[in-house]
């Protein structure tokens, strides 16, 4: 599986827990406050035991979070 | 699993009682009544290297890891009874000197630390507002860009060391829509116009560490008074608390076995109905549940450093440390007073002094009932 798939599933069915089913990869996962503050942090978690990429405090930033697809994008370039 | 010390660690914890009891006790009680902060004991703890204990020898630093660093703030909880002071410093720490030197540009970190860490100047951290205490990503103060840097406008409080600092780490917001991800780091210096100190705040405990209110009317910061990239406000300041959470709780570790070893002398030493008080069980229950208490809240707090140490991440862990040591410390303060009795409820036996302190923990970097909800969410509630 890719990035892609593997942070969907995890969001949908650890974050989400049901409440959006039917989230898709380019879905706002910030603005529309999809994931919150502590919620983030699970995800880094999540993507240092998951993918070994430990993220830098520093990137985690709108930029790079902002969906699904912005999120994979960014973890292509370890 | 190895749960030994270095003799190099253990000796440098020792050395750091010895001077914490020399040095740093004179006039405490007085202090305390008048809250009072000590600017000769803050540079004696920064000669001593305190300060400096977690960063590089080129800004001053003696360069230590997270663990020794841990072991002697748990050496100065012991020996320094002085526990606004020892708050006071890590304040500084872990939210001024620490974000300026993991987010901050070399330039920022040239101009901030060695002073910082010498003790020739004093940095504040301002975060909470008055309107924004647990959902601090809500805030108010506003960071609006404009040619060159940005203008901050709102306050801050509950600032330590806002009253005695030359410099202050803060948080703004450049866009309030965004929440967390509109959160953005600055450092700004005492005179910046623009830039004031409100009122001296007084409060129950931890009266020797002073705290003030930061106001910011249209105060002009240049774009190289920015800390970090913009956005990353948020997770500066988790970082902070992270590093804050595990070294100021390490102190609570040595005054709470300072606390110890009190109540079980005074239970030795002072007899009614013609034995010592200790061997009555409803008085040595109490000192065995400190005793287990103290144990199970350092293994709790160890765990989060050699995870941190490892380079791992400690959200749950630190919480659940946050919380039982923040809890651990007021009861063992409450158990201290039983002891004493009523001699303990008297300010000149130096009892009741360190649960007024306490109560402080539950509150500050994440109130007990906010890490509470941090280990319900990792739990899956």
């Amino acid at each position: 599986m890719n990035h892609e798939t593997i942070l969907l599933e995890y969001i949908k069915q650890e974050l989400l827990r049901g409440r959006k089913s039917d989230l898709k990869v380019e879905d706002d996962l910030l603005s529309n406050g999809i994931i919150d503050s502590l919620g983030i942090l699970q995800l880094v978690a999540f993507i240092e035991e998951r993918f070994h990429i430990q993220v830098p405090d520093e990137d985690v930033v709108f930029e790079n979070f902002q969906s699904v697809k912005v999120l994979s994008d960014y973890l292509a370039k370890f | 699993m190895d749960f030994s010390w270095s003799d190099e660690q253990l000796a440098y914890k020792r050395a750091v009682v010895g001077f914490a009891q020399k040095e740093l006790r004179n006039g405490l009680m007085e202090r305390d009544q008048k809250a009072e902060f000590s600017r000769e004991n803050w540079n004696k703890c920064a000669q001593f290297g305190i300060q400096g204990l977690p960063f590089p020898e080129t800004y001053g630093g003696a360069n230590a890891d997270i663990l020794t660093t841990m072991l002697t703030m748990e050496g100065l909880g012991y020996g320094c009874a002085d526990n606004g002071l020892i708050f006071a410093i890590n304040a500084q720490m872990w939210s001024v000197q620490m974000p300026i030197f993991k987010f901050g540009t070399e330039l920022q970190k040239q101009k901030y630390l060695p002073g910082l860490i010498s003790g020739q100047i004093i940095g504040a951290h301002g975060m909470s507002e008055p309107d924004s205490g647990s959902d601090a990503y809500s805030m108010r103060t506003r960071a609006e860009k404009v040619d060159r840097g940005y203008v901050l406008n709102g306050s801050k409080t509950f600032v330590t060391n806002a009253p005695v600092a030359d410099m202050a780490v803060v948080f703004a917001t450049v866009d309030p829509k965004r929440g967390m991800w509109g959160v953005t780091g600055f450092v700004v210096d005492m005179g910046t116009p623009g830039f004031t100190v409100s009122r001296h705040i007084d409060k129950m405990g931890l009266r020797t560490s002073p705290m003030g209110e930061l106001i910011f009317e249209d105060c002009f910061l240049p774009e190289e008074n920015r800390l970090g990239p913009v956005g990353a406000g948020a997770n500066i300041f988790k970082d902070s608390m992270e590093w804050e959470r595990a070294c100021i709780l390490g102190s609570h570790i040595g005054t709470m076995e300072l606390q110890l070893e009190r109540s079980i002398a005074y239970a030795r030493a002072r007899e009614q109905f013609g034995q010592p008080i200790g061997k009555f069980q409803t008085v040595a229950n109490r000192i065995v549940d400190m005793k287990v208490r103290l144990e199970t809240a350092r293994l709790l707090l160890y765990k989060v450093a050699w995870l941190r140490s490892q380079g791992k991440s400690a959200t749950m862990e630190a919480a659940m440390a946050k919380l039982y040591l923040g809890e651990a410390f007021v009861q063992s303060g409450l158990d201290a007073i039983r002891t004493f009795g009523g001699w303990g409820y008297m300010t000149e036996f130096e009892v009741e002094r360190d649960l007024r302190d306490a109560l402080g923990g539950v509150l500050y970097s994440g109130t007990s009932d906010i890490q509470r909800n941090i280990i319900a969410r990792y739990l899956g509630l």
